[in-house]
């Protein structure tokens, strides 16, 4: 599924295993992620979303197999990939007790940048998360949607080519939730790659390019995230729409068109997916055949899954045990 | 294990059972306990029937020592009672209040008075089950004779009232403090102050208090004066008496703690040091505002950012204990009193071994303090990073794990710097108080000690110990999962450390006449060279006579060797300590050595 990418991948991970003493939390995992694209990463509560991240941003080291980020293998070049990265844990890991502009100094020389460039990258980065009033503040005083912002802002300090972001919107209020997500469209249009782990599924279609699902250590996708909303090629579904419902019923009359392999009605509206084989017709002919049944066509599009139910159908029910 | 039955009445009880019967450590600590007890007892088993024995193999003559065995053990558990109990049960609320789950039990049908039966109970029964590791001991010294069924029957009574009475003690604590880590201090400070420190101290220097009142809330005291004299009867009406403290201590420690649990249920934190530092602040700002300085400022802090080393930038801009301002502060507010007393002991009338003895036993007591100070500084440093969930952060930027560890002592080492200070001037005053006694002819302890030695090894007492002691902590600290457990940890490694060769050493000189070889043994403590140094009575007048000097510089090249091992450790290792990956460089590096000591093991070497 990779096959389809052609430009050289920014992350790449490679036959990735990861256990805990007995506990197996990552196995045999593959994917890539694009230059400048926005890569959802989803899974469940366990399934080693985290495990992940961190082997990618150096923390843990991968016990099989390999992970490079921008060509550059994160076990021997750790202190180049470390340059390159910018990494958002799943928690708030603030200094609390200093202001926003002298936590974002701090990291800034943490990363070996002067005095002068962490002046102006800080004065760029806190007017893209909107924080420039507030760079006196101190950390502690600042709501949990500024403080998201501060830690996104930190993230941008060495200037990262890649961003890992583990649960970037988790805990926060729907507006903050929506601003930090047009901040991180305004990311992607000036050439960053963000890699995002996500619960929030909705969000996520959106906003992504390309997805990459895990549940319980192991791969279940990892493509564009068109790719995992529509049918395979073979078996598209289109959702046909009437203006009122007719008597009688249509979906008999529909599952006796040529090529057409499953009916079933939408529920609440006068609406059926109808799923065909590309093999026997496709969908110019099919929609001459539903016009050709003097139907009240209102419209006829393509029945494109919501994330939630490509997730459900991807990954087991159940907690991990 | 199934605590099933105790279900419906209990469920507290039932969850903190079988958490305690799921938690590795209650073994640990519970053979820990046992190794301690059975090494301690028949240790002192075996000098009572050498004692008895006096080299005649006559069996006839340990025939009824049993009553002392048992005596022995009764002692020995109730200081394991003192010393065991109040960190096992101090953190039986402060636990629940760290997980936000205090509430949550509020919300069910459990009363004030039950959570505060079950979360007792719950930890007495581990104490409890240390008791009764005794049993073994007992039916040994049973079988020699000579035991009463009255010393048994007393010891089972005042063993079961004193843990009761210490257990809520800490349950009090526990409820009164917002973090584990308080509670645990403050229950050993009450205890230390009950127990019976605050009234042997008015017994010594204000007035006679007389032993029933000194000793009035310890049990030990009570068992001995009511049950281990098998030849009198027992008094039953002053018994009842001499209980009264105890069971009555016991009383108000639990409705304390029962009105605590409500009243103090949801704190918030209230950085207390902050708070003192700000206070400390105002009060020298009003001093400063007078005609003669006219607020002078001598040092301006100001806002500056960090240059290159920002994690030595915050150590020491942004941490209140890492300011100069706030150092100096803390350094006049211990110098000034520590100098006010030390002028004071000395102007005192009571003669010179007083004063030396009065000086010893506040220099000890800084000793302890400042070594408790930096080892729970320096445990915490990353440990607290990573309690806080600011450690992985870091750990993606480019900093080396060594360049992080070396920046964040940097504070540290301001701090030490401070409270040697403190500690040299105690040493500076009592040196030329040792001067002054050796001038005028007479001589402290067994022999005349030189004063320039005395300095020569406080300074390097000082030198080696305070990094030992935080190398030694930061090792652990970076090890440790949590900030508290990398606390309890450093002060138990280093408590044991201290104490545990000295103990061996004295045994070996009371009880199995080892002289010399044993009071070497105490050097095997960091505290053998300053107890050697401030009370000079460890080793012999000839061999200190003749040795002294050597001894001190090899006790102290011993030790910088210690320091080096742990600096090594923390530094080396510095990624992998910090779990993340180590540096390729570094880890290169030490590939190679390895594969060179396989292929051509003499040429690595």
């Amino acid at each position: 599924m990779n096959d389809v990418f052609e430009t050289p991948p920014v992350l790449e991970v490679q036959h990735l295993s990861y256990s805990f003493r007995k506990h197996r939390a990552l196995l045999d995992v593959n994917f890539q992620v694009q230059p400048q694209s926005l890569h959802g990463f989803v899974g469940p509560n366990g399934a080693g979303k985290t495990t992940t991240l961190k082997v990618i941003c150096t923390l843990l080291q991968p016990q099989a197999g390999n992970v490079r980020v921008f060509g550059l293998d994160v076990v021997h070049d750790v202190k180049e990939v470390r340059r390159r990265i910018g990494f958002m844990p799943d928690h708030f890991s603030m200094y609390r007790q200093m202001t926003v502009f002298e936590y974002l100094d701090f990291f800034g020389a943490a990363y070996g940048l002067s005095q002068v460039e962490r002046d102006r990258i800080i004065t760029d980065v806190l007017t893209l998360t909107d924080m420039d009033g507030r760079k006196d503040d101190l950390i502690n005083g600042l709501s949990r949607g500024m403080q998201q912002r501060v830690s996104l802002a930190r993230v941008l300090v060495n200037d990262p080519d890649l961003l890992l972001l583990d649960e970037p919107a988790s805990g926060l209020d729907p507006r903050a939730r929506i601003e930090l997500m047009e901040i991180l469209q305004e990311l992607r249009k000036m050439g960053k790659t963000i890699f995002i782990s996500s619960h929030i599924l909705s969000e996520l279609a959106e906003l992504c390019d390309s997805v990459t699902i895990i549940d319980r250590g192991l791969i279940k996708y990892s493509g564009p995230m068109d790719d995992l909303l529509t049918d395979t090629e073979e078996h598209p579904a289109y959702v046909l729409t009437l203006r009122e419902a007719v008597d009688p019923d249509p979906q008999e009359q529909l599952q006796a068109l040529a090529g057409v392999l499953r009916v079933e009605e939408v529920e609440g509206k006068p609406a059926w997916s109808i799923s065909f084989d590309r093999a026997m017709t496709d969908t110019n002919n099919l929609l001459r055949g539903v016009l050709d049944l003097g139907l009240p066509v209102a419209s006829f599009t393509e029945d494109r899954k919501h994330l939630n139910q490509a997730f459900m159908d991807l990954t087991e029910r159940g907690v991990r045990t | 294990m199934n605590f099933g039955m105790l279900a419906p009445g209990c469920p507290l009880l039932v969850k903190e059972l079988t958490a305690l019967a799921a938690r590795k450590r209650t073994y640990q600590v519970r053979a820990l306990y046992a190794v301690l007890l059975f090494a301690a007892s028949l240790a002192f088993f075996w000098a009572d029937l050498d004692r008895r024995t006096d080299g005649d193999n006559n069996p006839l003559l340990i025939l009824g020592s049993g009553g002392p065995m048992i005596q022995t053990l009764v002692y020995l558990q109730f200081s394991g009672i003192y010393l065991f109990l109040p960190a096992i049960a101090c953190t039986a609320l402060t636990a629940e209040k760290e997980r936000d789950a205090l509430s949550l039990l509020f919300l069910t049908r459990l009363g004030p008075w039950t959570i505060l039966f079950e979360k007792l109970v719950s930890r007495l029964i581990p104490m409890f089950t240390f008791l009764l590791l005794s049993l073994p001991l007992m039916a040994f010294a049973y079988s020699y004779g000579g035991v009463s069924q009255r010393q048994i029957w007393g010891a089972v009574f005042m063993l079961s009232v004193t843990t009761v009475q210490v257990g809520a003690l800490a349950l009090m604590c526990s409820a009164f403090c917002r973090t584990t880590v308080g509670a645990f201090l403050l229950t050993y400070a009450i205890a230390l102050a009950i127990f019976p420190g605050i009234p042997l101290l008015i017994d010594s220097f204000v007035t006679r208090l007389g032993e029933d009142v000194a000793c009035a809330f310890l049990g030990p005291f009570v068992y001995d004066v009511t049950f281990s004299n098998t030849g009198a009867a027992i008094r039953w009406g002053t018994f009842g008496i001499r209980m009264i403290p105890l069971l009555g201590s016991t009383l108000i420690f639990l409705f304390a703690a029962r009105r605590f649990l409500v009243t103090r249920a949801f704190l918030l934190p209230r950085h207390r040091l902050r708070n003192l530092l700000s206070a400390l602040d105002g009060m020298f700002h009003r001093f400063n505002q007078n005609r003669v300085t006219r607020g002078v400022m001598l040092l301006d802090e100001g806002s500056s950012l960090p240059e290159i080393q920002p994690v030595a930038w915050r150590e020491t801009q942004r941490r209140s204990l890492g300011r100069f301002r706030y150092l100096l502060r803390i350094f006049l507010a211990i110098e000034l009193p520590v100098v006010a007393i030390s002028i004071s002991i000395i102007v005192s009338p009571g003669g010179a071994k007083s004063h030396m003895w009065s000086i010893t036993a506040m220099m000890t007591c800084l000793w302890i303090l400042i070594a408790l100070f930096i080892a729970v500084q320096s445990s915490s440093l990353i440990s607290g990073e990573r309690s806080r969930q600011t450690l992985d952060v870091l750990l993606t930027t480019p900093l080396s794990g060594r360049e992080i560890v070396q920046q964040k002592m940097q504070g540290l080492w301001r701090v030490v710097w401070i409270l040697s200070a403190c500690l040299g001037t105690v040493c500076l005053i009592k040196m030329l108080l040792l001067a002054l006694v050796n001038s005028m002819g007479f001589q402290y302890g067994q022999l005349a000690y030189s004063p320039m030695r005395y300095l020569v090894g406080s300074v390097l007492a000082m030198a080696v110990y305070f990094p030992l002691i935080a190398w030694l902590s930061m090792w652990i600290g970076m090890t440790a999962k949590a900030a508290t457990r990398a606390m309890f940890l450093s002060i138990f490694v280093i408590a044991t450390w201290c104490t545990v060769p000295i103990i061996v050493g004295y045994f070996g000189v009371e009880y199995l006449s080892m002289g010399d070889t044993a009071r070497y043994l105490t050097l095997l403590s960091p505290a053998g060279m300053i107890r050697l140094d401030e009370s000079h009575v460890v080793l012999s007048v000839e061999h200190l006579d003749a040795h002294g000097w050597i001894i001190l510089f090899i006790n102290y090249a011993v030790y910088s060797m210690i320091v080096g091992f742990f600096r090594y450790k923390c530094l080396r290792h510095a990624d992998r300590n910090l779990q993340r990956l180590e540096d390729s460089s570094i880890r290169d590096r030490r590939l190679l050595v390895e594969e060179l000591q396989t292929v051509h093991p003499q040429s690595a070497l």
